[in-house]
């Protein structure tokens, strides 16, 4: 499926990329990129259905901790391919991304 | 004069920032709840198979926001998000089902992802839906919760259809698909759903078809075989 990258959606890959094998929240992810909610949950959700990213639930219990559980987003081999693939064609290496 | 005016002056000073204070107050009080209530409203805007999961999901990153204007911004947000992810899911492909066969009747407990749990003991009849790819997928649907749809609308013949991905021995999980259209196809999308339950099965009624199980079950699922089998 071709899934087109905006600005936003790089900023994310590359963060996820950066962190292959922890999960990370929406807010980590919206606050280490300063991707909205109102953007950042859509990409998720459409990487999610192409397999770019997979997502867990938190292994707590919700009323044992007194808060919700979050869910942690992990970039997939498939996604870590792309994501490359993407940066590569923007000529820059996925730790040297300079946003405005 | 000049020292009354002063005194008046630094009296309406004193009370304009209590008047700030307490109103600023009321704010960062309220605002978390205000935050809340628009996510709640925003995924109201999500098809049923969404909305357990990102409610539990935004609550949480409402609950990571620090400070007013963040966990207003976020809410706000959500109710885009909530618009982006209904419109696609609208949009997606679906394929009617070729072929769905009784399978096994489970008792089935749901415990629902919410913050506040709880659980709901119910009957589910597992079917084995056949998709025009030659795929096989478990399905379930619940009867009580046929039987509600059909209350509100006579002409709807088919339930809100769950599949089950990976089913097991001793768990599995629910994907909401869809509703049938009145004329009794079964809509299934082919990509697996977000779980919104999970739970134990007993397999009182394993190998036992639901040709053997509740009449109404029987009826339904004959009417949608015939049809399909028809079209």
């Amino acid at each position: 499926m071709d899934v087109r990258l905006s600005a936003p959606g790089l900023r994310t890959l590359r963060l996820l990329l950066e962190h292959p094998l922890e999960g990370l929240s929406g807010a980590q992810i919206s606050r280490a990129t300063k991707v909205g909610s109102g953007t950042l949950y859509p990409l998720l959700g459409r990487w999610e259905a192409v397999g770019w990213v997979t997502s867990e639930w938190e292994n707590v219990d919700p009323s044992e901790v007194g808060r919700p559980r979050r869910r942690f987003y992990k970039i997939t081999a498939l996604g870590q391919a792309k994501a490359r693939e993407a940066l590569t064609d923007l000529q820059v290496s996925p730790g040297t991304l300079a946003w405005a | 004069m000049g020292l009354i005016a002063d005194i008046v002056e630094a009296a309406v000073a004193i009370g304009g920032a209590v008047v700030v204070k307490v109103i600023s107050t009321d704010i960062t009080e309220q605002t978390p709840v205000f935050a809340r209530k628009l996510i709640t409203r925003a995924v109201r805007r999500l098809p049923i198979a969404l909305r357990e999961r990102y409610l539990e999901e935004w609550l949480a990153h409402l609950d990571e926001c620090k400070g007013t204007i963040p966990k207003l911004l976020h809410s706000l947000g959500c109710i885009v998000s909530a618009s982006k992810l209904a419109s696609r899911e609208q949009s997606q492909p679906r394929i009617p089902v070729f072929l769905i066969e009784p399978w096994r009747e489970a008792k089935f407990k749901i415990i629902e992802n919410h913050g506040n749990r709880f659980v709901l003991d119910t009957d589910f009849h597992i079917v084995k839906v056949r998709l025009p790819d030659g795929q096989t997928r478990f399905a379930s649907f619940e009867e009580r919760q046929f039987r509600r749809l059909k209350s509100y609308n006579k002409s709807i013949k088919a339930a809100i259809c769950y599949p089950v991905f990976d089913a097991g021995e001793d768990s599995f999980d629910l994907h909401p698909l869809g509703t049938s259209s009145n004329d009794a196809v079964i809509m299934l999308s082919i990509h697996p759903r977000y779980m919104v339950g999970s739970g134990t099965t007993d397999w009182s009624g394993y190998r036992r078809t639901l040709s053997q199980g509740r009449s109404s079950v029987r009826n339904y699922l004959s009417r949608i075989i015939c049809t399909l089998d028809e079209g």
